[in-house]
């Protein structure tokens, strides 16, 4: 993923990270999921990186299957 | 019949542990540890995640093996005896009241023996002679302040069955008043794996499962489906710890299934389980409660003609044990006498479960129990029989 600018999804546990991977997996969005980054919490867990232009995309989809997420962090590179 | 210590031992113990298991069972131990078998949700490298995704689609398979909706309801335990104690100990407080069957294991009467210190009133329901209850007498026992209703699925002494689906109905009916009790938890550890059992149809709130039985997986592998209707602010942890999650706080995650998963969870046994849940999936219950049952009825019946012979449990509506006794003998000499001359493998005496027995009317020298599986043979069924009517005929004599 070269995006200078991405973005990532803050989950509550992994548990909600790997539901949201095969919610994005479904709906065709690249992702890949990395440890969340010391800059923006200082939790151990993973989150989901995904390019910055389909954040709405993939807030809409996880609000709409219901899923736990915490944030949707945008970053750059 | 001799025994001449060369033929195969009969396993009759399925109660206390199922043997043998699936072959898959061996192959997906074998498989886990060969590879690199990470911490599940522990650090954020493929393997970890791996194990998580294996972990997580365990919890969907439970999830829509007991119909419950939300697989992070799943909550995995080191068996049913953990799971038994965060329910009870999570949920009750002094004042509470409890209703439970006359046959539970020690594994809720124990916990309830402390609970009592603290105040928590327990109430033991009536019934007939198997210890099945009537629910016209749970219903009358539903008084407030009683919050929760404990069921032993299938009893672990003589099989005998409760009828879940009538009794969770009535829990559900007295759930008035807006505070969201009782609520029915249910035992399974004789039950899961033979029968189906649906959280939501059957009225099930918490349903406590152990791995190593009936769903012929590991020891150590077990857990506790929340359903909906229980507030987990109001069940509290009975264990904290490192989650993985929320790793800045010294605070417990509030979440599910975090909340009750303190510590690195057993990612082996949970792979045989897996495994051997895909087994039972593709037999089918009713397939495989049809063999069991008719394991046992062969047993009951071929038993039931001895001299001198008391049968515990009833012929039908059980699951796939029952326990008996011989006139003159205890049923520690029958159990020995079984395994010494017959390689005949049982478990006799209380079988952790004193309250069982003085409901059935064998408290304190307990029965010897017989619990077949479902790769128990025909011939290991008749060699059985023919042990214990050889054992018959001397306590008659």
């Amino acid at each position: 993923m070269s995006s200078h600018n991405y973005s990532v999804i803050l989950f509550p546990s992994t548990g909600y990270a790997i539901q949201g991977e095969r919610l994005l997996d479904e709906q065709g969005i690249v992702h890949r999921m990395i440890p969340v980054p010391r800059s923006i919490a200082s939790t151990c867990g993973s989150c989901i990186r995904i390019k910055g232009s389909d954040s709405a995309a993939a807030q809409q989809i996880l609000t709409t299957e219901g899923l736990s997420f915490e944030r949707i962090v945008a970053l750059e590179e | 019949m001799a025994y001449n210590g060369l033929m195969q031992n009969v396993y009759m113990d399925n109660g206390a542990t199922s043997w043998p298991k699936p072959d898959c069972l061996r192959d997906a131990l074998d498989q886990h540890v060969s590879q690199i078998a990470a911490n599940p949700g522990r650090a954020a490298h493929r393997a970890s995640l791996d194990s998580a995704r294996a972990i997580f689609t365990l919890r969907e398979q439970l999830a829509g093996f007991f119909g419950l909706d939300d697989p992070m309801r799943v909550v995995f335990t080191s068996g049913v005896t953990h799971s038994l104690n965060i329910a009870l100990f999570g949920l009750l407080r002094p004042g509470d009241r409890l209703v439970c069957s006359p046959l539970e294991h020690n594994a809720v009467m124990r916990p309830l023996y402390v609970l009592q210190q603290s105040g928590v009133q327990v109430e033991i329901l009536p019934s007939d002679e198997h210890g099945r209850i009537d629910p016209a007498d749970l219903a009358s026992a539903l008084r407030k302040p009683t919050r929760l209703v404990v069921i032993n699925h299938a009893s672990n002494v003589n099989g005998a069955l409760q009828d879940l689906r009538s009794l969770g109905s009535l829990v559900r009916k007295a759930r008035t008043g807006g505070d969201g009790y009782p609520l029915l938890l249910s035992d399974t550890a004789q039950s899961a794996g033979l029968i189906d059992i649906k959280m939501e149809r059957d009225g099930i709130d918490l349903l406590a499962f152990t791995g190593h039985k009936g769903l012929l997986g590991p020891d150590g592998t077990g857990g506790l489906l929340i359903g909906p209707e229980v507030s987990t602010e109001e069940l509290h942890p009975r264990c904290y710890g490192g989650t993985g999650s929320r790793s800045d706080s010294e605070i417990q995650p509030d979440f599910l299934p975090d909340r009750y998963e303190a510590g690195t969870l057993n990612t082996l046994g949970l792979a045989g389980l897996a495994s051997s849940l895909s087994w039972i999936e593709d037999q089918g219950l009713p397939c495989l409660y049809e063999r069991c049952s008719a394991l046992r009825l062969r047993l009951y019946d071929a038993l039931a003609s001895l001299p001198g012979i008391r049968l515990f449990g009833p012929r039908e509506g059980a699951a796939g044990l029952f326990s008996f006794l011989l006139a003159g003998m205890d049923s520690a000499e029958i159990s020995y006498r079984l395994d010494d001359d017959y390689g005949v493998l049982v478990r006799g005496g209380l079988h952790c479960a004193p309250s069982a027995h003085r409901r059935i009317g064998s408290f304190p020298g307990g029965t010897v129990r017989l619990a077949p599986g479902p790769f128990t043979s025909d011939e290991e069924i008749e060699r059985t029989i023919a042990a214990v009517r050889e054992l018959s005929g001397e306590s008659g004599r």
